[in-house]
């Protein structure tokens, strides 16, 4: 089975790349693929506990990234984003932390990567 | 060896889709195999429109890849988000969905992702 490590880096709602992400992250998880998402760099806003995107009429993808266990994916979030950002811990929905060199063999091993910037 | 792509970006606001048709003429040239997964504002560099006065014609460039053998696909739900019909899209790339980016994955050797 090939993996593939999906890399999310763009901030909630301003693009539709974390939207399109998630399309994509369950679609290849969905059908037994290994699929590492990770967010990154402003990606990691999508992971924020609390969001409410009714008002500009889009899904919430805080109920997107927390639901992609389900279909078989793997979350991540990189730990140096988060810090850099001032987000705390308890701040986030629940994900498997990984610092820079983590990602970086993540990044290696994996078979395709597929950034959403 | 067969290189799989997957498009992200449309036509002339980046030079994406035009790198991947040098990357791919040339692969394909050179007796290799090519598929591609249009996918988000990709699926735009196959509508059947496309008319540069001018200017290099992208939707003429995905018609002789596929005429030289590339398999090119683009994300159906993507298409329909942005309100290009089958009627609007060159006959010979064929609408698809996350199936296709997923059997594309399994079976290239090289995968290449543009986006922005």
């Amino acid at each position: 089975m090939k993996k593939v490590c999906v890399l999310v880096k763009s901030c909630t709602y301003g693009m539709a790349s974390p939207g399109e992400a998630y399309r994509a992250i369950i679609g290849l998880a969905g059908m037994d693929v290994d699929t590492s998402a990770v967010l990154v760099d402003d990606g990691v806003f999508a992971a924020i506990k609390g969001q409410d995107p009714s008002v500009i009429e889009m899904q919430s993808l805080e109920l997107a990234y927390k639901s992609i266990g389900e279909f078989g994916a793997k979350l991540y979030i990189h730990k140096e984003s988060m810090e850099k950002r001032g987000i705390k811990k308890d701040e986030i929905i629940e994900a498997n932390m990984l610092d820079t060199d983590a990602l970086r063999k993540m990044i290696n091993e994996a078979d395709a990567v597929i950034t959403f910037t | 060896m067969t290189v799989g792509f997957m498009i992200r970006t449309g036509p002339y606001t980046s030079q994406n889709v035009d790198t991947f048709y040098e990357i791919a003429k040339r692969l394909l040239k050179k007796g290799h195999n090519v598929k591609a997964f249009l996918y988000e504002d990709g699926v735009l560099n196959v509508n059947s429109k496309i008319n540069p006065p001018g200017e290099r014609n992208i939707r003429d460039r995905m018609q002789e890849l596929i005429d030289l053998g590339a398999e090119i696909k683009l994300c159906g739900i993507c298409a329909k988000f942005r309100g290009q019909k089958k009627s609007d899209t060159i006959e010979s790339a064929k609408h698809a969905g996350m199936a296709f980016l997923v059997s594309l994955i399994e079976k290239s050797d090289r995968f290449l992702s543009f986006g922005f």
